[in-house]
């Protein structure tokens, strides 16, 4: 069996040293910045993304449109429910499921749909004390993802160098809401939006510093593709064939 | 566009051993067009050969010998100029390689490298010439040699010297970078690979329509045109000194 | 998988008379190696970022067992599990040891080169368990029972009509040709094997120490499927994939992506960090990280050939490769092809069975310009040939044959004296006279033979130029 001690005896006998050591600071890599500066160059890209607010959304305009995201802008969270419903409608969908993230509380989706004949699924389930009653309780909400034709999430961070959104699971904000259906809708304000995945990876490294973020993070540019098959661009594999992002305000 | 220079520069020419026994009128062209604009040319009797066939095999102390050998050929204080991509890149890429632990000899090779220049990149770069009010007629294509485009980067200075004959037409040509497949001993140890990239870039060449292609090595050109003569292209081939040659040839005296 | 490494020249010679692979190798210049040279040219500091990956990487190797420290200390923070696999069988074991706990009947796959490496499927298969490759390419390989062409396009070898074939050979009805449509029917083939799948293997892209994370690229969603939907997560990496700090992600991401595919970001990026936390609604309920070694300390150990350690497994290098692209992968008989394979596989798998593969090469450099961390690859490829041919670092790996080293040592001779060198051109061209018709020679003995085959080669000249050249001052 390989034991962890063995194995690391054989990279430092490979790389010439003896012993276990620690390592001077390198800033060839962003390992050795303190929580300080971390949280400090945090606070610097907020403040700087507030300011820089409408060249910011121009940007993630383009990209994300380049990307293949069908861009919907509104004023209100009304008509974000407006918008989000007529794409249920345009594709006949009838299975909905969305997640509960913060924002999706403001839009009155639930009516909205209802008036469709839709009712909608919620990606969260009851958790249980009993851990066999959990899984089952998991499992049939991954089931009910499977079956979901639109999906609709919120956003946690939106990347304008790349036309990207960033999500985490969590309560309510499951993996698969944004996976298993053939649309996804997402939900945002321009206050996610920030400049490149310099300042993602810092925000988030902020977070994991001061404990806050622990979890995944799935970063998701477009709908699904492949080129496989004689290198022709095909949309539409695994994840989902068409990607909508609704930006209020 | 820059004067005549006034003084003869002296200049030692690395002909390579491939020009000596085997293109020669490359080696004359190269005496030639240098003559011509003003340079005294001297050949050191002593030359033989850089080492980069041993080198390329894998047979460092062998090359090593015989580079040794090379930097004392060439030892002194005149710029050195050599016809080839390939020979070039091997004394100033990799001799520094050969000799890293050598003080001795990686002082030397400073010394050599640092005055040697590919037959193009001198007249450019040093002569300060890119026109060299030459006249040509007929149409010709440039396939970029591996190692003068990547190992020395002289590729700006081969195609200004040519596109600027007057009367040639030179015809741009697809995956003009792409490699033709010589490669030294690669061309005997794996002749199918070999034969299969001589074959796309002589196709290449032909699908242009200029009736030369022009190259800066005579190791690609050897390779490049003994498949032409098993083929049957109409396309002949020519190392950049012999175009330059033959233009710049005052009227009715061909070398 | 099985090392095939000696077959090279016979395999390569096969493919460049196989016009249909040709046709599809020519499209990996036209597509892959033209994306990745666009994506270069439209990003502003590019090659100020190939420069820094190359010193993140740099950094890590030379402190690689300080990072595989933090790498497993997190991880395990995480509540995920960690295994350190010396080899091949001890990796395949522990991934096995993991299925028959859970009682896994199918197991998804994403993309793992790793996986291939140690023979992963094969081992399921002996067991009773059902592997199943989700990434379309690798899907595509699996069901033709071939191993990857290439490192991020599996199955860029195989046309569309080999493909509908494939296809309706496990999905029944009539046959597709049509790309959109056979895309449509393996997925929804594959569907099936995501809602029921109680494991998923998946490779990794970046391994992140600092977080105990582990980085996933891909633009079909295969990626985020094996990691989300079944309840176990296997993620198998080789040791050298490991970078220190998220942080270094958004630099390591922008040279990979645009390298592999020219694409700016690609549709997916998963950044998973351990099992499913308490409140989460989905996610599996365990994560084992599997770090490899596999011979990779062959090339840990070498001060120089330690370098290859820094490759991002993106296949620009194959794009780029003139020799690949008339050799094809298979050809370089195991699982990297290409300017990297000719180097990593030797040196992991056994030099001498591999020794045609660092001398398939013309040293171009070409690949060494594709490169996004800068690997001197042809510095490398003389490396080995000087270890084969000369036994430089290790007298034994020498076998070179006697005749090339006797005429080494021959045209040594020659050339370390202007007089010997001109006999011998002399001799030579005398030779050559009967054989040579208008200068040029059509026929040459072995081991010549192989020039002449398909061209002509030039005689030695009569006079040679050192014989015509005499110092404009004297004439």
């Amino acid at each position: 069996m390989a034991d962890k001690q063995d194995f690391l005896k054989m990279v430092r006998t490979s790389l010439g040293v003896s012993e276990r050591r620690d390592i001077a600071r390198d800033d060839s890599t962003g390992y050795f910045l303190t929580k300080d500066e971390v949280s400090q160059a945090a606070d610097d890209i907020r403040a700087d993304a507030a300011q820089r607010r409408s060249e910011l959304v121009d940007g993630f305009v383009h990209r994300a449109t380049e990307a293949g995201w069908k861009i919907h802008r509104v004023a209100n969270y009304e008509d974000a429910a407006e918008e989000v419903t007529a794409v249920v409608r345009e594709h006949g969908a009838k299975a909905v499921m969305r997640s509960d993230h913060d924002i999706l509380s403001e839009v009155p989706l639930e009516s909205a749909l209802k008036a469709e004949g839709i009712e909608l699924e919620v990606a969260m389930r009851e958790p249980s004390d009993d851990a066999d009653e959990d899984l089952e309780r998991r499992l049939a909400l991954r089931e009910t993802s499977f079956n979901s034709e639109v999906g609709i999430t919120g956003v946690d961070f939106a990347i304008a160098e790349t036309g990207t959104v960033a999500m985490k699971p969590g309560i309510g904000s499951s993996r698969l809401v944004s996976l298993t259906p053939e649309v996804h809708i997402g939900v945002m304000t321009p206050e996610s939006i920030i400049p490149s995945l310099d300042e993602l990876f810092a925000l988030t490294r902020d977070q994991h510093l001061s404990g806050e973020h622990k979890g995944m993070i799935n970063l998701i540019t477009g709908p699904s593709r492949t080129a496989d098959i004689e290198a022709n661009l095909v949309i539409g594999v695994h994840g989902p064939r068409e990607v909508h992002l609704v930006i209020v305000g | 566009m820059s004067q005549t220079q006034q003084i003869p520069q002296r200049v030692l020419l690395f002909v390579t051993c491939t020009v000596d026994q085997l293109y020669p009128q490359v080696g004359e062209s190269v005496v030639n067009v240098l003559e011509r604009q003003g340079c005294e040319v001297d050949f050191p009797a002593g030359q033989t050969c850089c080492g980069q066939p041993a080198f390329n095999a894998g047979f460092t102390e062998d090359a090593k010998v015989v580079a040794r050998r090379f930097l004392d050929v060439f030892a002194g204080d005149d710029p050195i100029v050599v016809p080839s991509g390939s020979c070039g890149a091997m004394v100033r890429n990799f001799y520094p390689e050969l000799f890293h632990d050598e003080q001795e000899t990686l002082a030397k090779v400073g010394q050599v490298s640092g005055r040697l220049y590919e037959f193009s990149e001198f007249l450019v770069d040093v002569l300060g010439r890119e026109d060299l009010a030459g006249k040509m007629s007929g149409s010709a294509t440039y396939h970029q040699c591996c190692h003068l485009l990547r190992e020395l980067g002289v590729d700006a200075q081969p195609k200004s010297l040519l596109g600027n004959v007057e009367g040639l037409e030179v015809l741009p040509m697809e995956q003009s970078e792409v490699c033709c497949g010589f490669g030294g001993t690669f061309a005997v140890k794996f002749p199918d690979l070999s034969t299969a990239m001589l074959n796309d870039k002589l196709d290449n060449a032909v699908a242009t329509g200029a009736d030369t292609l022009v190259a800066g090595d005579t190791t690609c050109l050897m390779h490049l045109e003994g498949g032409v003569r098993k083929r049957g292209d109409a396309l002949q081939l020519k190392h950049l000194a012999q175009i330059l040659d033959e233009a710049t040839a005052p009227d009715g005296v061909k070398s | 998988m099985k090392v095939r490494t000696d077959e090279f020249k016979a395999r390569s010679t096969e493919t460049t008379q196989n016009p249909r692979r040709q046709a599809s190798l020519k499209m990996v210049y036209d597509g892959l190696h033209k994306s990745r040279i666009a994506a270069a040219e439209d990003t502003d500091n590019w090659d100020d970022l190939r420069d820094r990956a190359r010193a993140i990487k740099w950094h890590t190797i030379n402190n690689l067992d300080y990072y595989l420290d933090q790498l497993d200390q997190n991880v395990r923070a995480n509540g995920g599990k960690v295994y350190f696999a010396n080899d091949d069988a001890e990796a395949r074991d522990y991934v096995l040891g993991v299925a028959k706990a859970n009682n896994v009947k199918t197991v998804i796959k994403s993309k793992s080169m790793v996986s291939e490496e140690i023979g992963l499927n094969e081992a399921f298969e002996e067991a009773g368990i059902n592997p199943v490759e989700t990434d379309l390419g690798e899907y595509i390989i699996q069901l033709a029972k071939e191993p990857p062409y290439h490192l991020i396009a599996p199955a860029i070898h195989k046309t569309r009509e080999e493909i509908s074939d494939l296809i309706q050979e496990v999905a029944g009805g009539p046959r597709q040709e049509d790309p959109e449509d056979l895309t449509d029917t393996a997925r929804a083939l594959l569907r099936g094997e995501f809602r029921k799948a109680e494991m998923g293997v998946s490779g990794v892209n970046f391994a992140v120490a600092e977080t105990g994370s582990i980085a996933i690229v891909t633009n079909e969603g295969n990626g985020r499927m094996v990691t989300s939907a079944p309840r176990v997560h296997v993620a198998i990496v080789g040791m050298e994939k490991v970078i220190p700090s998220q942080q270094d992600l958004s630099t390591m991401l922008r040279v990979l992506i645009r390298s592999a595919t020219g694409q700016r970001i690609s549709s997916y990026v998963t950044v998973v960090n351990g099992p499913r936390k308490a409140p989460e609604e989905d996610g599996p309920d365990e994560f084992h990280l599997v770090i490899v070694n596999n011979g990779r300390e062959n090339l840990l150990k070498d001060e120089q050939l330690r370098e290859a350690m820094l490759c991002l497994r993106c296949g620009a290098c194959l794009n780029a490769c003139p020799v690949y692209r008339k050799a094809g992968g298979h050809a370089y008989g195991w699982v990297y092809p290409g300017p990297i394979g000719a180097i990593v596989t030797p040196v992991m798998t056994g030099k001498k069975a591999g020794r045609d593969l660092p001398f398939a090469s013309t040293l171009c450099g070409a690949c060494k310009d594709a490169c996004p961390v800068k690997i001197e690859l042809p510095q490398l490829l003389l490396r080995l040939r000087s270890d084969l041919s000369e036994g430089k670092t290790d007298p034994k790996e020498k076998s070179s044959p006697l005749a090339e080293r006797a005429s080494i040592k021959l045209w040594r001779f020659g050339v370390q004296s202007p007089m010997r060198f001109s006999l011998a051109g002399k001799l030579s061209s005398l030779m050559m006279a009967p054989l040579s018709q208008q200068g040029w020679v059509r026929w040459l003995p072995p081991p010549l033979s192989g020039w002449t085959k398909s061209r002509e080669f030039p005689r030695i000249a009569g006079k040679p130029f050192r014989a015509r050249f005499k110092k404009k001052v004297q004439r």
